[in-house]
């Protein structure tokens, strides 16, 4: 097990590589010089020069293959440059936020499970009735409406019934947890209800297919209690790929809920993609970008790993 | 329905029973009105083909079938004093698994993939015997020694995945013995596992069967393994049971119409080779709707206007107070059995040997794989050797016969002839041309090839008439639309179709039909040989001797030569002229026809002989076997020098230090072993 | 049906009742709305909608940009009335028709960028599947790279990347920003397909019987992976009007005057959520429609044409 974790660990590391790199490359396509951009923003009349030593100052006028250098050299060090909008170093900026994020993408995770395994689990198992059909139904609506919207419609509900807003801003988890957790409750709510439709969807196919295994017959074939039979056989293999579902829709959702956090105001990384590109703040955006894969890359190294200590064919491969 | 005089001696004693299943598309009645019994310790095997109902009733005796589907319905089903039928589900439960319990089919998927095999051996014991833990493991412990498991105290901890299929089933064995069971229900235990594997298993359960006095009730199409095992026979043909006796008496004397073509369409290993197989017609009924009356009657040679009604199954006789069948002219059935299927399957004959022209040479083929191996972080790729230097021809109009186990590369060899694969080494001369990959293309309409899978040979999207039609297209075989419509429909009538099968899409067909599309797409280019990979595998007995006997036919009319690829030996005695016998890459021995049969040399064709069993109870329980001990080696680490030394009765230290060459005997004999000869 | 008892020369098959009277799968709608009714319903909301969105001006009672401050919210009006059956918006717009004319945005943009995804997607997963070797791997790596990002993240960059391009009324870089993002998951689905397929015998047969790679591409291939691709593209149609509606929300997609509901949503201000709730209320709902029609859809044609495919 610890040899297959190494080894996955190891992998990891040029996946990381081809990313930086990639970053690189795809964010110099961008059209139109993004210095030249924010400083007529700012003001109408800008000189060539003025331009020309902003972009000295930012590192941009060096030639490609120096940008690289001190890029991928900044990256080791921990230095993602600075921001064109706001003047501080981009990982700083990042570092403020991203905590909120990742609460938010936790509790969202969380929520949803709570939510779609029972659900899952109990479609599954009373396949065909009338309650197997409303919870398809409502899973089907939770993957068809749109996260924002379900956010507006339930401030519009708060607002109804208890007359104020929700909290907005933010609270940090560790100054006052109890404010903190009613400020993020709402848009993890509306942020679970998609999630825990897919999870539950997931879950009951996966349940459904292993329930039709030879082995299930195998179980019952000894005679062991229905329970036995479900829990025991039955549960412990359709957990498995939902792990790592669960896995991936928390990596997913860091970065991902930037729709959410515009509607309930909260600050984290993905308002700041939207206010990257609005501003045109090119180191942010690539910044920004590193970031989330990375963040992504690890938590897909973890689910690995978490699959692995649980399905022992993976375990004891050859 | 039959009163048994000894009834105390009877443990399961069913009476009329049926289960119905509710498909979309109707009603489908998978057992009819079925009656027999089972006394303690006895043997009994149920024999018929897929579709007959005998895994139906088996899941049924268990009460194992989904009751939403299923309705069981029967006057009688009696176990060791319950009655089934009114038992409720809790005491049901008490009694699977310990007192009754069933093996299946699948020994790669009947175990839990994560799950320990200590845990699913003790399930049952701490479930229904309350053991402790510590005694239920020493008891797992006991059962798997029982089984023939080495180092059984540390396999508890490993799981289903470091098995082999062989190994599992044995598992699969000692889960059902572990509460000592009154009856143990077999579903095709071994159908998917090796004839050596096979016959290991079979014994195993016999064994049991014969100390410790449990019941078994083997369900199976292969009547030899019947012959050999089974105390009574119960033979089942579209939901009904349609002949019944003691497994001696039924083969001897066989009196249902049905049972005589499956005795008399198999090959035999054991009398003298027939001509011609007896083959069944047609295919069996769909029970959406069954046919009314007798349900043979639309396939029996000897079907009367008496047959529309159902004949009973009526015991024979006084003498034969056990042996009973249902049909209306099972007098006239025993006085022809030998021609009741035709005057040419009663003849006799070996092959003659073929004279004449070299068509395929091939000379020192080898076929490695390269496989990438993880060892901690280092990967590092080892050649598995699927086919290690052989060498053979085949002559035109001849049919040479490669044999062998899973593993034993004959596939590989078949595929890197065809060029399918690229070969590592070796020469390959089809009528003295070299191949290779600049001339493959043009002598690819000569070599054509049948598949093994029905299901995966066909495009599902194209019908049949496109599938047969693209050869003529892509090789200009025929000017016109209207030529190559006319050749199509000639080409399904020599397969043995209909011409308005050509409108059909390929799941709209039966397997049999399926392999004789293949067949004619084979023929539409006119080939001089074709590969045959398996052929007969995948279809169910009765439609073997269908295929059998067209591809000898076809033989016949059109001078083909075939590569006939196979595991069955008795299917490849009666098809080839000449038999190659192979073992993990490498050919044992070379022999033609009946010589090899009735005299072979090598220790493993021997082995593989005795593994086979003959559809004669006679020969079967009075036979001397050598049952072949052991796993087959894994290809990634073959044995050095002679790859059988690790299970072959006869080694010596000598033979694993070179790899034996084939020395050449008479009469076109070759065997690749030192210790002949000596 | 032949009874009489004969030596066959070669044994024929008698055909049995049911295989004659069973019906080619393909092709037949009678049958898919029989044993498909959530996939059939899905259908008709779909061509309900394509069908208003085409007849627009014919539909809906007023043009999407008639302006008309007597009826907005801001000054008190503008709820649900018989001249607005909907409500209007803040400039007074009648939000029926603002919908109706979103359903064209929303429908081609979906379809557009649901095409042209997938068909790219299936493209380099079977140049993947075929070319092997390195440029398997090389690709493979493209595209774990790709999956690392969010859906939105992913389309966000492109909108970045790209210059504004309106073509024929049509928004091509959003289109390309929402297409890209279904790339790496159509490219994984349709490689995989394509080598299942790979292993099959009939290409086998294809090839022993000596046909050119590219006939058995395209006769014997491609044919066979349609099923997948049909069903991811369905899926994807519904993923790309929500993608669209998200996009334009933040003011990274369609801009004014183009009517789409996502914008319809955006910069709604709180005090509205009160006094105008069907300025949200309605917008939303016909997205979640769209998206739970398209997505019955895609389901009940997967159940039906490929259940075992996992997307």
């Amino acid at each position: 097990m610890l040899k297959y974790a190494l080894y996955r660990l190891l992998l990891v590391i040029p996946t990381l590589l081809g990313i930086a790199v990639l970053v690189f490359f795809v964010l110099r396509v961008i059209p139109g010089d993004p210095v030249a951009i924010k400083l007529t923003s700012e003001s109408a009349e800008i000189s060539e020069e003025q331009i020309q030593s902003e972009r000295v100052r930012l590192g941009l006028a060096d030639p490609l293959h120096i940008q690289f250098t001190k890029y991928m050299a900044g990256i080791f060090v921990g230095d993602l440059g600075i921001s064109l909008y706001t003047e501080h170093p981009v990982l700083e900026e990042i570092g403020g936020r991203i905590g909120l994020s990742i609460e938010l993408a936790l509790l969202s995770t969380f929520l949803s499970v709570l939510f779609g395994v029972p659900l899952g689990t109990l479609a599954a198992l009373f396949r065909g009735s009338w309650f197997d059909y409303v919870i398809r139904v409502i899973s089907i609506s939770g993957l068809a409406v749109p996260g924002f919207w379900l956010g507006m419609m339930i401030i519009m509900a708060l607002l109804l019934t208890v007359g104020t807003l929700p909290p907005l801003g933010t609270t940090s988890i560790f100054e006052d947890p109890l404010t903190n957790l009613s400020q993020l409750i709402w848009p993890a709510l509306s942020v679970a209800f998609r999630y825990s439709a897919v999870i539950a969807r997931m879950l009951r196919s996966s349940i459904l297919e292993v329930l039709s295994e030879d082995y299930i017959r195998t179980a019952r074939a000894k005679g062991l209690k229905e329970r036995m039979v479900i829990v025991k056989h039955g549960m412990r293999n359709a957990l498995l790929p939902t792990v790592t579902v669960v896995g991936l829709e928390f990596a997913f959702l860091i970065g991902g809920l930037v729709v959410t956090e515009q509607v309930f105001n909260i600050n984290g990384i993905g308002k700041m993609f939207v206010e990257a590109v609005v501003f045109n703040d090119f180191t942010m955006l690539q910044g920004l970008v590193l970031v989330v894969a990375t963040s992504f890359v690890l938590v897909n190294l973890i689910v690995d790993l978490l699959y692995a200590a649980l399905d022992p064919r993976i375990r004891y491969q050859a | 329905m039959i009163e048994s005089s000894a009834q105390a001696n009877v443990l399961l004693d069913i009476a009329d029973l049926g289960v119905e299943f509710h498909t979309a598309a109707g009603i489908v009645r998978a057992v009819d009105g079925i009656s027999f019994q089972v006394k303690h310790g006895e043997f009994l095997a149920i024999v018929g083909e897929s579709g007959c109902g005998k895994s139906v009733t088996a899941l049924s005796v268990m009460r194992l079938l989904p009751a939403k589907t299923a309705q069981v319905k029967a006057s009688r089903i009696g176990f060791d004093g319950h009655d089934l039928t009114s038992l409720p589900e809790a005491d049901m439960r008490h009694l699977r698994g310990q007192h009754m319990s069933m093996i299946f089919q699948e020994p790669m998927s009947s175990l839990n993939p994560v799950l320990t095999i200590g845990d699913q051996i003790t399930e049952p014991l701490i479930e229904h015997l309350q053991m402790s833990r510590e005694l239920a493991n020493a008891r797992a412990v006991e059962l798997l020694k029982m089984v023939g498991i080495s180092e059984p105290e540390r396999r508890l901890s490993q799981y289903p995945h470091e098995f082999s299929g062989g190994m599992r089933q044995r598992v699969m064995i000692a889960i059902g013995l572990a509460c000592e069971p009154k009856l143990i229900i077999a579903d095709e235990p071994t159908t998917a596992l090796d004839v050596t594997i096979q016959a290991q298993i079979l014994e195993l359960l016999k064994d049991i069967s014969s100390r410790l006095g449990i019941a078994i009730v083997l369900i199976t199409h292969n009547l030899g393994v019947v012959a050999a095992y089974a105390d009574t026979v119960n033979v089942m043909y579209a939901a009904r049971i349609i002949e019944r006796g003691p497994a001696v008496d039924i083969f001897a004397r066989p009196m249902h119409p049905y049972t005589v073509g499956l005795m008399r369409s198999v090959p035999r290993l054991d009398r003298p080779r027939v001509t011609r197989l007896a083959a069944i017609e047609g295919m069996p009924p769909n029970l959406l709707s069954p046919p009314s009356g007798c349900r043979f009657r639309d396939r029996c040679p000897i079907v009367e206007p008496r047959c529309e009604q159902a004949p009973p199954l009526t015991r024979e006789g006084a003498a034969d107070a056990e042996h009973s069948v249902a049909c209306w002219r099972s007098d006239e059935v025993l006085a022809n059995a030998a021609t009741l299927y035709g005057e040419e399957t009663a003849k006799t004959g070996t092959k003659a040997a073929i004279e004449g022209q070299v068509l395929l040479k091939v000379s020192g083929l080898k076929q490695y794989f390269s496989v990438s191996m993880r060892h901690g972080l280092a990967t590092h790729h080892v050649n598995i050797r699927a086919v290690d230097d052989i060498s053979l021809h085949v002559r035109e109009g001849e049919t040479v016969g490669l044999v062998g186990e899973s593993g034993c590369g004959k596939t590989s060899a078949g595929r890197a002839i065809l060029h399918l694969s690229v070969p590592t080494g070796g020469t390959i001369e089809f009528d003295t041309q070299r191949l290779d990959a600049g001339n493959i293309a043009a002598i690819r309409r000569n070599m054509q090839v049948i598949f093994q899978d029905p299901f995966s040979s066909l495009n599902p999207r194209m019908t049949v008439g496109r599938i047969l039609t693209e050869p003529l297209k892509v090789h200009n075989l025929r000017p016109d639309s209207a030529s190559r419509k006319a050749r199509v429909a000639e080409l399904l009538e020599q397969v043995g179709l209909y011409a308005y099968m050509a409108d059909r899409y390929p799941h709209e067909l039966s397997g049999g039909q399926r392999q004789r599309v293949g067949i004619a797409r084979a023929l539409a280019l006119e080939p001089r040989m074709i590969v045959c990979d398996e052929p007969v595998s995948a279809l169910d007995v009765s439609v073997q001797a269908q295929i059998i006997n067209l591809l000898d036919d076809l033989q016949r009319r059109y001078g083909l030569a075939y590569l006939f690829i196979a595991h069955d030996l008795a299917v490849v005695r009666h098809i080839a002229h000449r038999v190659i016998v192979m073992y993990l890459g490498k050919i044992m021995e070379v022999g033609e026809g009946d010589d090899l049969y009735d005299d072979p040399k090598h220790p493993y064709t021997r082995a593989l002989l005795d593994a086979a069993p003959v559809p004669d109870p006679v020969i079967e329980r009075s036979r001397q076997r050598i049952i072949l001990q052991g796993e087959l080696p894994s290809p990634l680490n073959p044995p050095s020098g002679c790859v059988f030394s690790t299970r072959c009765p006869i080694r010596v230290d000598r033979c694993q230090t070179g790899v034996p060459p084939l020395q050449q005997l008479d009469n076109g004999r070759g065997v690749a072993c030192i210790r002949v000869g000596e | 049906m032949t009874v009489e008892a004969r030596a066959p020369t070669i044994a024929v098959e008698a055909p049995t009742r049911a295989h004659d009277q069973a019906k080619p799968k393909q092709g037949n709608l009678a049958r898919f709305v029989r044993e498909q009714p959530l996939g059939a319903i899905g259908f008709v909301i779909v061509v309900v909608m394509f069908i208003s969105a085409i007849f627009a001006p014919y539909v809906a009672p007023y043009s999407p940009e008639a302006v008309d401050f007597s009826a907005s919210p801001a000054l008190g009006a503008g709820g649900m009335s018989a001249e607005h059956w909907f409500g209007a918006d803040a400039f007074g717009r009648d939000i029926l028709s603002r919908l109706i004319y979103g359903a064209r945005t929303a429908l081609s943009i979906g379809f557009l960028s649901a095409l042209l995804g997938c068909s790219l997607g299936a493209l380099v997963g079977i140049i993947s599947a075929f070319a092997g070797g390195k440029v398997d791997i090389l690709i493979q790596r493209v595209i774990d790279v790709m999956l690392a990002f969010p859906i939105i993240i992913l389309a966000i960059i492109v909108i970045a990347i790209m210059p504004k391009n309106v073509f024929l009324g049509i928004d091509v870089n959003v289109i390309v920003a929402i297409a890209i993002p279904f790339m790496p998951k159509t490219a994984r689905v349709i490689r995989s397909a394509a080598l299942s397929i790979v292993t099959l015998a009939y290409i086998d047969a294809a090839r022993a019987a000596g046909y050119k790679p590219i006939r058995i591409v395209t006769v014997h291939i491609l044919p066979n992976v349609m099923a997948p691709f049909l069903i991811l593209i369905t899926a994807y149609i519904g993923q790309a009007i929500l993608l669209e509606a998200s996009l334009s929300f933040l003011g990274l997609g369609v801009v004014e005057p183009t009517p789409s509901w996502g914008l319809m949503l955006s910069g709604v201000n709180s005090d509205y959520y009160l006094t105008a709730p069907w300025m949200i209320i309605f917008p939303g709902l016909a997205v979640s429609l769209a998206v739970f029609a398209f997505n019955l859809l895609g389901d009940s044609l997967r159940d039906w044409l490929d259940p075992k495919l996992k997307i």
